[in-house]
């Protein structure tokens, strides 16, 4: 069973992009999203589901994220987002002081034309943005983003290591999460039957020793790298060079100026 | 001529503590000497080792009184970076020392910190990483690796920076017999081939402390002993082993009972090999009686002993388990334990043990297969039901640890049992003494020492009536003292009718102590039965991921090549018992 949201091999147009000029990609697109942001009508949901739609079919054609890959990473968000659509369909009248066109009343359940637009522009726009997240985490080895960062957008380097033994632990400390709460199920702590109550209070009492823990990793970490000489110079060497495409380049600088011409139509045509 | 490390006069303490954890240490140390330093729990050995390269008190501060010359420069008037490139430090956790994601970024990591030239770099990652026998890793993500295998990067990526001293800080401790004995093959190299001074500090070095040119003991934060080890461990051989607590193996604590008694075991052994030369040497040895002493000697399983009626108090069949990920960690096991049985259940890192051990108290149901523990089915029963009869002490003592006090943490495990409140104080401060851990009773849980807060796992698990107690690897770290004290308590407790079951590596404990032995390999359950016979059974199928124990090997080689006729004991007990002074 493949893992959802995590980096998967191949070599695609994206996967080869420079991480940095991908996030500055993603950042653009995400611009786009929120442009049209005024009434809440029709035409705001027809232009967020274009927006989708054009990031489906680029993270499929662009990054060959499968259907199957994209449907499990976005499943961990479409609950949310249909949280938040319904929210706004019915909650919609006590948020605004606009007029509304009320579709169904019952009670203190308004549900409404303007809420329905709007809760689904929102989600859509959740879509938009959890997509490109999807893309970017989909298509990005945690090592080359962290080197990008540190090579291209020249982060300094104290900040990339921080990113590296962040990326390190994760597994480790997840697996230590496992471990504590397997110990405190064992010592009563939770109920038989794992609910929701049972894990809150498991959570809870595993954090103290998670802390703890994390806390002598940190240490024990921060003395290895001091003994191996982290943090002598301003400058470190670096071995692996990172090479940004040409293509990289062209390609962010084209959706710039396609994301420009959108906002003078826009404002041109006062929408 | 110049030493290459000098300390005078060193003491040390801790910021925000009273007592100085190493005190008016003297030490020399020259260039390509390969020491070895014991000494119990807390004694002050990884204090000493990160003083030598720096980080005490440059990183850490404290109070540092005194002086350390490295190669002729003073420890406090330089950078750390600056002594990174004479002194290389490798610690116990594989994981907590590696701070990048791809093996061959960790080996360049320490030399691009010192802006050394990327065509160098690349040089001195090939060398090392076929110096450790790992070069096919290269571009290996470092978690898929084993314990073993982070270590020997660990070790790779401190030569890297081409240091003349390479300290190692328990590096063996955390892992399994096979990857602890990658560790000393390496470490053999690293003195003998590249010709560096090692320090070495670990809890069991019997495979390799003939090599050592010095041994170093430490209690208390003060040099005890320093000098050859065969000359220190002939001379207080008996004080290192039972006063201060130090493993010395066993051969060495063979010879030196064997002294005691009048016999002249020369030159003093340090391996079984020589061992054998020298006792086959001494003249006057004399076996005794033979037949009768080691049936004797020998604790038998709860089936020999007839007074018992024999119940299965574990009794599983055809038990199999895959985890989400695909690993098939239990394979068609079956097998039963009677009543007051004590059994090992051993194998190599990932061979099925601790999976197993979770299917027994119920933290994973078996995908097929039934069992019953303690009268209840391991398919049917919640952990809730299971944990009442089962107990289960943990790996890490610091993961079950809940409350803020040694009493609360016991009186923890009764919340949900009827007792009442006088019964519930009674049985938490018999089980605190039991343990001895009276004095803690106040004391935060986290603030105990190693062997403490093991004891203390324990107690949380005895107050409760159990009829099993499952230990997962309970001897990891543990310095002599602790354990012998952990294992006389778990005698104690297991004379009260519980049935034990301890996940180990180490076979010297499993023979000593407990009557059977398991054995687990990919999944299976490969071997069950008396420790002799598995000694045999590794043997015929030379299977090397568990050691057997230097008293057996020494046995058979004197019933084979010294044509003694002894039983074959893998005891020092048992071996002096066949021996007297004629």
């Amino acid at each position: 069973m493949r893992k959802a949201l995590a980096y998967f091999k191949e070599d695609s147009f994206f996967h080869e992009m420079d991480p940095t000029f991908k996030m500055l990609w993603i950042i653009l697109i995400s611009i786009s999203a929120f442009l049209k942001n005024t009434e809440p009508d029709y035409s705001s949901v027809i232009n967020q589901l274009i927006i989708y739609i054009l990031v489906i079919i680029i993270a499929f054609t662009l990054g060959t994220i499968g259907l199957l890959r994209y449907i499990k990473s976005i499943s961990l968000f479409v609950p949310p987002a249909f949280f938040i659509l319904i929210y706004k369909a019915l909650f919609y009248p006590y948020t605004t002081t606009k007029p509304f066109t009320s579709i169904y009343e019952l009670s203190f359940i308004k549900i409404t034309y303007e809420g329905l637009f709007e809760g689904i522009g929102v989600a859509l726009r959740i879509l938009i943005l959890t997509s490109l997240s999807i893309i970017f985490i989909l298509t990005t080895e945690p090592k080359k983003m962290v080197q990008s960062l540190m090579q291209v957008a020249k982060v300094p380097y104290r900040i990339g290591y921080t990113l590296y033994t962040a990326l390190r632990f994760i597994p480790l400390i997840y697996e230590e999460y496992k471990n504590i709460t397997n110990a405190h199920l064992v010592r009563g702590v939770g109920f038989s039957k794992i609910g929701l109550h049972s894990k809150i209070s498991l959570f809870k009492s595993s954090i103290v020793p998670l802390i703890i823990s994390g806390i002598r990793r940190a240490q024990e970490v921060s003395i290895a790298m001091d003994s191996r000489g982290f943090g002598a110079y301003k400058k470190r060497t670096v071995v692996d060079k990172i090479k940004v495409r040409n293509l990289d380049i062209v390609f962010v600088s084209f959706t710039f100026f396609l994301l420009i011409s959108y906002i003078f139509f826009l404002i041109y045509y006062k929408i | 001529m110049n030493k290459f490390l000098k300390i005078s006069n060193l003491t040390y303490t801790y910021q925000g503590e009273d007592k100085p954890a190493i005190s008016n240490i003297n030490l020399e140390i020259d260039e390509g000497e390969f020491i070895v330093l014991m000494g119990p729990s807390g004694c002050g050995k990884s204090t000493l080792a990160l003083c030598i390269n720096g980080i005490i008190p440059n990183v850490l501060g404290g109070e540092f009184e005194g002086r350390i010359e490295l190669e002729g420069l003073n420890t406090q008037e330089h950078e750390v970076y600056e002594l990174s490139t004479k002194v290389g430090i490798v610690f116990q956790n594989p994981d907590s020392q590696l701070c990048n994601l791809i093996v061959k970024d960790e080996l360049s990591f320490g030399p691009e910190n010192l802006l050394v030239e990327k065509s160098e770099i690349l040089k001195s990652i090939g060398e090392y990483l076929n110096f450790v026998a790992l070069s096919h890793k290269e571009n290996s993500n470092i978690y898929e690796l084993s314990g073993g295998e982070k270590q020997r990067i660990a070790i790779a990526s401190v030569l890297t920076m081409y240091p003349k001293m390479v300290i190692l800080d328990e590096p063996t401790s955390n892992l399994d017999p096979i990857g602890a004995r990658g560790i000393i093959k390496v470490i053999k190299e690293l003195n003998k081939k590249k010709n560096l001074t090692v320090l070495l500090i670990d809890h069991e070095v019997s495979s390799i402390l003939y090599l050592a040119d010095r041994l170093i003991i430490l209690d208390e934060g003060t040099i005890m002993y320093d000098g050859n080890p065969r000359y220190i461990l002939e001379k207080y051989g008996d004080n290192i082993f039972k006063n201060i607590g130090v493993r010395i193996p066993k051969i060495t604590q063979l010879a030196v009972r064997l002294n005691k008694k009048g016999f002249k075991i020369s030159p003093f052994p340090l391996t079984v090999k020589e061992a054998v030369k020298s006792i086959l040497k001494e003249k006057t040895i004399e076996v005794k009686e033979k037949e009768k002493l080691y049936t004797e000697s020998r604790v038998g399983s709860v089936e020999e002993k007839a007074e018992f009626v024999i119940e299965k108090i574990i009794d599983v069949k055809g038990l199999n388990f895959k985890y989400p990920n695909g690993t098939r960690a239990v394979k068609d096991v079956t097998f039963s334990i009677n009543k007051g049985d004590m059994v090992a259940l051993m194998g190599k890192n990932g061979s099925g043990k601790t999976t197993l051990g979770s299917l027994l108290i119920g933290l994973n149901k078996p995908d097929s297969g039934k069992g019953v523990v303690a009268n209840l089915d391991i398919n049917k029963s919640s952990i809730n039901e299971l944990s009442k009869k089962i107990g289960y002490v943990f790996q890490y003592p610091e993961h079950q640890f809940i409350t803020s006090s040694c009493y609360d943490e016991i009186a923890f495990s009764l919340k949900s049992e009827k007792f009442k409140e006088s019964e519930k104080k009674h049985r938490v401060e018999k089980v605190l003494e039991l343990l001895e851990l009276t004095e803690f009773t106040e004391r935060n849980p986290f603030n105990l020492s190693m062997g403490q807060k093991r004891r203390l796992s324990i107690a949380t698990m005895l107050v409760k009536d159990l009829e099993v107690l499952i230990l997962d690897e309970p001897f990891t770290g543990q310095d002599g003292k602790n354990i012998s004290k952990l294992m006389d308590i778990i005698q104690k407790i297991n004379n009260n009718n519980l049935t034990i079951l301890i996940i180990t590596h180490d076979l010297y404990i499993a023979s000593k102590y407990l009557n059977k032995v398991m054995l687990m390999d990919n999944g299976e359950l490969v071997f069950y039965g008396k420790t002799f016979e598995l000694y045999n059974f590794l043997e015929i199928n030379k299977l090397r991921y568990i050691n057997t124990p230097q008293i057996f090997r020494l046995s058979k080689l004197l019933k084979t090549e010294g044509k003694l006729d002894i039983p074959i004991v893998d005891d020092v007990d048992e071996f002096m018992k066949l021996f007297e002074v004629t």
